[in-house]
C-alpha cells in the first residue's frame, strides 16, 4: 500500500486524550474554588486542552500527520474559516453587550 | 495500489486523485464542510454565551450533569480507539480483529447515545429544561441555553447515529466478504470526526 506507515501508538495517544479529558473537568472548577477572577484564565487553558485533544484525534486517529501535503492544505481551509466565522460574530456581541 | 481485496474489486472508490482514493478525499470533503455546519452552530452559541454572559447559566449551577457527560466523552474516546484497531486489523488482514473491534465501536456509539438519551430525559422531564423554559434553580437565566444546547448536542446526536448506522453498514459488508482497508479508512475517518467535535462541544458548552 503507498500510504503504509508505522502505526502510532495508539494507546497513548488515548492515555493522553483521557488525562487530558480528567484535567479539563478539574481545570472547569477553577472559577467555583478560586473565585470569579480565574474565569477567563480558565476558558483560555480549557479551550487550549481542547484543542490539543482535537489536534491528537486529527494527526493519529485520522492519520493526517502521515498524509499528503495536498491533502491537509484542503483540510486547514475550513479550520481557517471556521476561525473566521467566529471573528466575524464577533462585531455583534459587542453591540448587545453596549445595550 | 496493491491491496488484494482492492485488487479484486476495481471499485471507483479506490481510483486515486491527488495522491489520495476518491472514496477517502470526498470523505475529507464531506468532513470539511460538515465541520462548517458544526461551527455554525457552536459559533452561534459562543456568541450569544458572551453576549448574555451574565444571564447564561453557569456549570455550578449543576444544569448539566458534568460527571455523567465525562463518562460520555470517555465512551467516545474508548470507541474511536476500538475504531483504530479494527482499521489495524483491516491493514493486517486479520478479519477476526476487524468484525470484533467494528462492533465495540458500534457498541461504544451506541452506549453514548444512549446515555444522551437518558440525560435528555432527565434534563427534559425532571429539571424542565425546555426550549423555552429553564429549571427552577436558574429560572432568571435565559432560555437561549436551552434552545443552543439542544442543538448542538442534538446535532451531533443525530451524527453519532448515522455512524452507527454506517458502521452497521459496513459490518454487513465484512461478513459477507466486501470489504476493503480503503473502506474501513473513511468509515475511521467519519468516526473519529464526530469524537473530534464531541471534543469541542464537551468543553464549549459543559465546561465553560
Amino acid at each position: 500500500m503507498a500510504e503504509e506507515h508505522k502505526h502510532p501508538n495508539y494507546m497513548a495517544i488515548f492515555w493522553i486524550l483521557l488525562v487530558l479529558t480528567v484535567l479539563e473537568v478539574a481545570a472547569a472548577k477553577m472559577p467555583a474554588w478560586f473565585g470569579e477572577a480565574w474565569w477567563t484564565i480558565t476558558v483560555v487553558v480549557l479551550i487550549l486542552m481542547a484543542l490539543t485533544k482535537a489536534l491528537y484525534v486529527a494527526l493519529f486517529f485520522m492519520h493526517l500527520k502521515f498524509e499528503r501535503k495536498t491533502l491537509i492544505v484542503i483540510v486547514c481551509a475550513p479550520v481557517f474559516l471556521a476561525v473566521v466565522l467566529v471573528v466575524a460574530l464577533l462585531p455583534d456581541v459587542g453591540f448587545q453587550v453596549g445595550g | 495500489m496493491s491491496t488484494a481485496a482492492a485488487a479484486a474489486h476495481a471499485h471507483q472508490l479506490e481510483k486515486r486523485v491527488l495522491g489520495v482514493t476518491n472514496g477517502k478525499f470526498a470523505m475529507w470533503l464531506f468532513l470539511g464542510s460538515d465541520g462548517m455546519s458544526f461551527m455554525g452552530l457552536i459559533a452561534t452559541y459562543v456568541a450569544l454565551r458572551v453576549a448574555n454572559h451574565d444571564i447564561w447559566p453557569r456549570p455550578e449551577d449543576e444544569v448539566l450533569n458534568i460527571p455523567l457527560t465525562a463518562l460520555n466523552t470517555f465512551i467516545l474516546i474508548c470507541s474511536s480507539v476500538t475504531m483504530v484497531k479494527a482499521y489495524v486489523g483491516a491493514q493486517e488482514g486479520n478479519v477476526r480483529q476487524l468484525k470484533k473491534y467494528i462492533a465495540l465501536t458500534m457498541l461504544g456509539g451506541a452506549i453514548f447515545l444512549g446515555i444522551q438519551v437518558y440525560e435528555y430525559q432527565h434534563l427534559i422531564l425532571h429539571q424542565g429544561l425546555s426550549l423555552f423554559s429553564m429549571p427552577d434553580n436558574v429560572a432568571d437565566k435565559t432560555p437561549l441555553f436551552a434552545a443552543t444546547f439542544y442543538a448542538c448536542t442534538c446535532f451531533h446526536g443525530f451524527h453519532v447515529f448515522s455512524g452507527v448506522v454506517y458502521l452497521g453498514v459496513i459490518l454487513i459488508g465484512i461478513l459477507r466478504g466486501r470489504w476493503t482497508v480503503n473502506r474501513i479508512e473513511i468509515v475511521g475517518l467519519y468516526w473519529h470526526f464526530v469524537d473530534l467535535v464531541w471534543i469541542i462541544i464537551f468543553t464549549i458548552i459543559y465546561l465553560i
